[in-house]
């Protein structure tokens, strides 16, 4: 914003010289913005020659000289001879002058010799502040990015009471059940907040500890053995990454509208190497992205424990270490708001803990998804998640709670329901839960025709469901467009654009984009498929500005028809046993419609208490 | 300092419209489009065939995850 | 001492500037002067910024001083520690001389402007610890050099694969640069008139003034229209022929100088050569001279050397190029008629880097501090296609600029 003119510099003399045929808009923005700093600006008529634009210079006792003119081979020519032209006119350096346009970069300007170049997407502010001299923004501070708290703005009221008595009801019933109920994973969660605060010694005894609670395989890795097809990075290697990143980071807004309250955009990493990871990163907060996610590897969700170490492999999914972690928050900085998932897997409540050790501003936590649609068993998972619940509430770190499930082929209702009553338990246990309904082609959409019209209705008529049953932030996922996606890469972006814009619409908190390898299977996701689609949902926020998608009328019937599912579903599990039970039961999927309790971690609860 | 194939940050993608008479024979000349380019391990993301020709991108990754990236050697990364 | 400052200029793109550049820096290293290196504007590039033709890379060695802006020099592969600030911004961040310590490529981006070369000058004199400065500039890019010594003109087949028309541009542009060179100090009550434009209305009142006797002096732009309406406005004196130039063509021994008209005098040849193309007013110059107007320039570099490059990029298609070349024996032929012996023309990748470094050296470097330029008249045909009074006498140098 330009500062009032009381605020503003001592006043300069500019003249703005359009070497192109026509007015160039961009300068004509620069000179009200100048003028409203109480500069004095002359605009010269447009399609002069560098020789009548020297001859306007000589004619006045001006401070700066903008010019604007897209750049062809024969444009870099004219430039060229107006800088010499004005050199030789004695004009310069007294006069300043800057050059902006299409293909405009520093080098170019420093080449045809001029004082500044502006390429395009520069803001009218940039060309201010060389007309006042202002120092040079740097580039950390210009970019600096103030984190949203994406459940500041909500009361967790239940709007709907009939579901929210009822997932209260399953919540106080899943906390009685989990009360004193251990397992290894809970185990080393505690091992490893002992770790945090312990020193060299007790360090040692603490890791033969936790050297106990684990597989084998996780046993030999910690003790050095790399990952199958992985290795170990070196201190020097880690060290010029950490350099490398340290030159691209800072946030930079994905549009500079303002026009409206937009989502914010979460991209995933987990490319298997950290390095890789902190390069997409990095790459991806350049091109508008607000957050990043870590994914894991599926194999480590299935082992007892986490290895250590700085350490890269060639499959998909980047270790949990604690090392890997601090890496990553190193060589990202602190621009990005940070997921670290502890969802689905035997190590749920100790990645609360690293996470929360490294920094992190949010996990990710769902025993339904985890148990019904992750390969993990519903009993061990629900110990697991409620510990990790307590301690993410006790750290203060949101997190997310997934509806996955549908992907498999569970209804959305069902899919929802279960994230409710994991909301409500986290609710119980004092936490705060992000809603994560799925914008995608489910299979359960395919079945039944959902989005055989458009790819709006039923994805608004989740989030005009959730919004009916209780005030809570919303954060659809993950992918947005999952299932709508094919290897083509133009269509990737769009699709993901167009379900970004429609987020955008519904007024969500946040959004997860793919990036445009996101079909693709066969080989790692890369760095510039990250760009592609950052720079189409960028356009398509651009395109939207205030407007909105609009559903259609059955939007609505969609909605009222998941609430009645929601609260059906809710219902059937509170005549069951216990929410374990259910799970098990099929009451949150059966395995007909793809909720499959898995056997990961079978057996491994523990009670020292009456249940 | 190294070439500028060091400074790729994973993959190297080829894009371009083959001008050819079946989907079949346009895979083939993607394929051999990356032989000739001298990148024989590579992979064709997408192709769409309608008619006169196919619509291609083919992959050849420089640098997979865990490797040893070009753009992390001495004099790449801190000469930038 | 001042160190000498050589602009290396090419008329084109790839006509071989680069080339020269590292010729003369390798050579001034084996005969031990301690070059400084710098650019105008922005190089170094393995691609040019704006053709995409690939581009000669600027090599350095321990010890050579470079001034660039400190973000380019964080960027090359080269060592170096700085040992100065220059007090100078360019568009790529403040200009910083910098040593040397590890051989390798550097993207210079020196100064934009006259004034940002002269400070860099005055801090090279004032550390005494360069003999000689390597200006890589270019002819689009031409206005800072008015404040070097001395110029290296490369020209070839990149330039027009037109032998004859390579020829007259050299020699126009080498006239240009060859013309005498005059302090105006004006007599007592009989200052010279200033001009910082010189368009058609300021050619019609210098023309006049010039014919009352009083001296004119132009400080700033100078346009074709402006020269010649002062062509047009004098008329040659009584019972002198007006000296045709048509095509850069002799006046014989020249005109007299009519008794009594002012001397019009440009700050530098710069000036002139920015004034439209070279061989439309080195035509208009001869004009003026024919009029018998005592015509001059206060400073500037001198001519040392033309390099001839046959060869040529010819696009492949696909941003790739092959080199196409000329017969380079007929190129050098017809740039050695047109310029005469006066100005050596040199192949350096036939003749070799130490042709061209024995020319800077005996013209540029042997002079000595305070004499640098030109010294002797230009002969053969440069002096031949100009009327007598372009032979320079007063050379311009360091003192003088």
């Amino acid at each position: 914003m330009a500062a009032s003119p009381a605020t503003a510099p001592r006043t300069r003399r500019v003249l703005l010289a359009p070497l192109d045929p026509v007015h160039d808009v961009g300068l004509k923005l620069i000179k009200k913005q100048l003028e409203a700093r109480g500069h004095q600006v002359t605009l010269l008529p447009p399609d002069l020659t560098p020789e009548e634009v020297t001859r306007a210079a000589l004619a006045g006792r001006y401070d700066c000289l903008l010019v604007s003119r897209t750049v062809g081979y024969e444009s870099a020519e004219i430039l060229a001879r107006l800088a010499d032209l004005l050199d030789g006119a004695g004009l310069r350096p007294r006069m300043r002058v800057a050059v902006g346009g299409m293909a405009v970069r520093p080098e170019l300007a420093a080449e045809m010799g001029f004082d500044a170049g502006f390429g395009p997407g520069t803001p009218p502010e940039a060309a201010v502040a060389f007309v006042e001299e202002a120092p040079p923004r740097h580039d950390e501070e210009a970019l600096s990015l103030q984190k949203p708290d994406l459940c500041a703005l909500y009361s967790y009221h239940w709007k709907d009471t009939v579901i929210g008595d009822a997932a209260r009801e399953l919540a106080r019933g899943i906390v009685a059940w989990a009360e004193g109920a251990r397992t290894p994973g809970s185990e080393r969660a505690a091992v490893a907040q002992a770790m945090l605060v312990a020193d060299e010694g007790e360090r040692l005894r603490l890791e033969e500890e936790y050297l106990h609670l684990c597989g084998d395989e996780v046993v030999a890795m910690r003790r050095g053995q790399p990952p199958p097809h992985g290795r170990l990075i070196g201190e020097e290697e880690k060290r010029r990454a950490l350099g490398l990143f340290a030159r691209g980071r800072g946030w930079q807004p994905l549009t500079v509208t303002g026009y409206q309250r937009l989502p914010v955009v979460f991209v995933q990493y987990g490319t298997g190497c950290p390095v890789m990871d902190a390069l997409h990163a990095v790459v991806a907060a350049r091109w508008g992205a607000q957050g990043t996610v870590h994914f894991d590897p599926a194999w480590s969700a299935r082992q007892e424990g986490l290895p250590r170490g700085l350490v890269a492999w060639s499959a998909d999914g980047t270790f949990y270490t604690p090392e890997n972690l601090q890496f990553f928050r190193e060589a990202t900085g602190n621009d990005l708001l940070w997921q670290v998932r502890a969802h689905r897997g035997l190590n749920t409540p100790e990645t609360v803990v690293w996470a929360a050790a490294a920094g992190a501003d949010l996990t990710k936590i769902n025993p339904v998804y985890g148990s019904l649609g992750g390969g993990t068993d519903p009993e061990r998972l629900l110990v697991d998640a409620v510990a990790a619940m307590r301690l993410a509430a006790r750290y203060g770190l949101p997190f997310d709670v997934v509806t996955n499930e549908e992907l498999g082929g569970v209804p959305a209702h069902k899919a929802i329901a279960g994230m409710l009553a994991v909301v409500a338990t986290a609710l119980e246990l004092g936490a705060r839960p992000i809603l994560q309904p799925l914008f995608c082609y489910s299979p359960e959409a395919m079945l039944e025709g959902y989005m055989e019209q458009d790819y709006v209705d039923w994805n608004a008529a989740k989030v005009i469901a959730l919004r009916r049953i209780i005030d809570a932030p919303i954060w659809p996922g993950a992918p947005i467009g999952f299932l709508t996606h094919t290897e083509e890469r133009v269509q990737s972006a769009v699709t993901t654009s167009l379900h970004a814009g429609l987020a955008a619409s519904l007024g969500v908190d946040a959004i997860t984009i793919a990036s445009t390898d996101e079909a693709y299977s066969r080989g790692p996701i890369t760095a510039a498929a990250r760009v592609d689609s950052l720079r189409a949902v960028g356009e398509v926020f651009r395109f939207l500005g205030e407007a909105r998608v609009s559903p259609t009328t059955r939007a609505e019937k969609l909605a009222e028809q998941l609430l009645e599912g929601v609260a059906g579903t809710l219902r059937d599990a509170l005549r069951q046993p216990s929410f374990c039970q259910a799970l098990y039961a099929g009451v949150f999927g059966t395995r007909e419609e793809g909720g499959n309790p898995g056997r990961a971690g079978r057996g491994t609860v523990t009670r020292s208490a009456p249940q | 300092m190294g070439g500028a194939l060091d400074r790729v940050a994973d993959a190297l993608d080829v894009e371009t419209f083959l001008v050819g008479d079946s989907e079949e024979e346009c895979l083939r000349l993607a394929r051999r489009l990356m032989e000739e380019l001298g990148l024989p391990d590579h992979d064709v993301i997408s192709l769409q065939f309608r008619g006169l020709g196919a619509r291609v991108r083919v992959r050849a990754y420089l640098y997979r995850p865990g490797g040893e990236y070009g753009w992390l050697k001495e004099g790449n990364a801190s000469g930038g | 001492m001042n160190p000498a400052v050589l602009g290396c200029v090419g008329t084109a793109k790839n006509t071989g500037k680069t080339t020269a550049l590292t010729a003369i820096l390798g050579e001034a290293r084996r005969h031990g002067y301690r070059p400084a290196l710098t650019s105008i504007g922005y190089d170094g590039e393995e691609l040019d910024n704006l053709t995409g033709l690939p581009k000669p890379r600027v090599d350095v060695e321990p010890g050579d001083l470079v001034a660039s802006a400190l973000p380019c020099l964080e960027r090359a592969p080269a060592g170096w520690d700085v040992v100065a600030d220059c007090g100078v911004a360019t568009a790529l961040g403040p200009l910083v001389l910098a040593r040397v310590t590890s051989p390798g490529r550097v993207i210079l981006a020196g100064p934009a402007h006259r004034r940002g070369l002269a400070t860099l000058c005055r801090l090279l004199a004032a550390r005494r610890e360069a003999d000689l400065v390597l200006v890589d500039g270019s002819f689009g890019r031409l206005s800072p050099l008015a404040r070097a010594h001395g110029m290296v003109l490369s020209t070839g087949a990149a330039r027009s694969r037109d032998l004859d028309a390579l020829g007259r541009e050299a020699r126009a542009i080498a006239g240009l640069l060859s013309l005498p060179r005059e302090r105006l100090r004006g007599l007592p009550g009989r200052r010279p008139r200033l001009f910082r434009h010189l368009g058609a209305e300021e050619g019609e009142e210098a023309a006049r003034l010039l014919a009352t006797g009083r001296d004119v002096l132009v400080a700033g732009m100078v346009t074709p229209a402006g020269l010649a309406r002062v062509a047009h406005a004098l008329r040659p004196p009584p019972g002198v022929p007006e000296t045709r130039t048509s095509g850069g063509v002799a006046g014989g021994p020249g005109a007299p100088e009519a008794q009594g008209w002012g001397r019009l005098v440009f700050t530098d040849p710069v000036q002139l050569l920015l004034a439209g193309k070279p061989e439309q007013v080195s035509d208009v110059v001869c004009r003026i001279i024919s009029r018998g107007v005592r015509l001059a320039v206060g400073s500037g570099p001198a001519i040392l050397a033309v390099t001839a490059n046959p060869y040529y990029p010819v696009p492949l298609g696909g941003g790739r190029f092959r080199a196409g070349a000329v017969d380079a024996g007929a190129l050098r032929t017809s740039l050695e008629e047109h310029l005469g012996a006066g100005v050596p023309v040199v192949d350096v990748l036939r003749d070799g880097p130490d042709r061209l470094w024995r020319v800077v050296e005996e013209r540029l470097l042997a002079r000595g501090p305070r004499a640098r330029g030109p010294a002797e008249p230009l002969p053969g045909t440069v002096r031949a296609g100009f009327p007598a009074q372009m032979r320079g006498t007063d050379p311009g140098g360091p003192g003088t600029g």
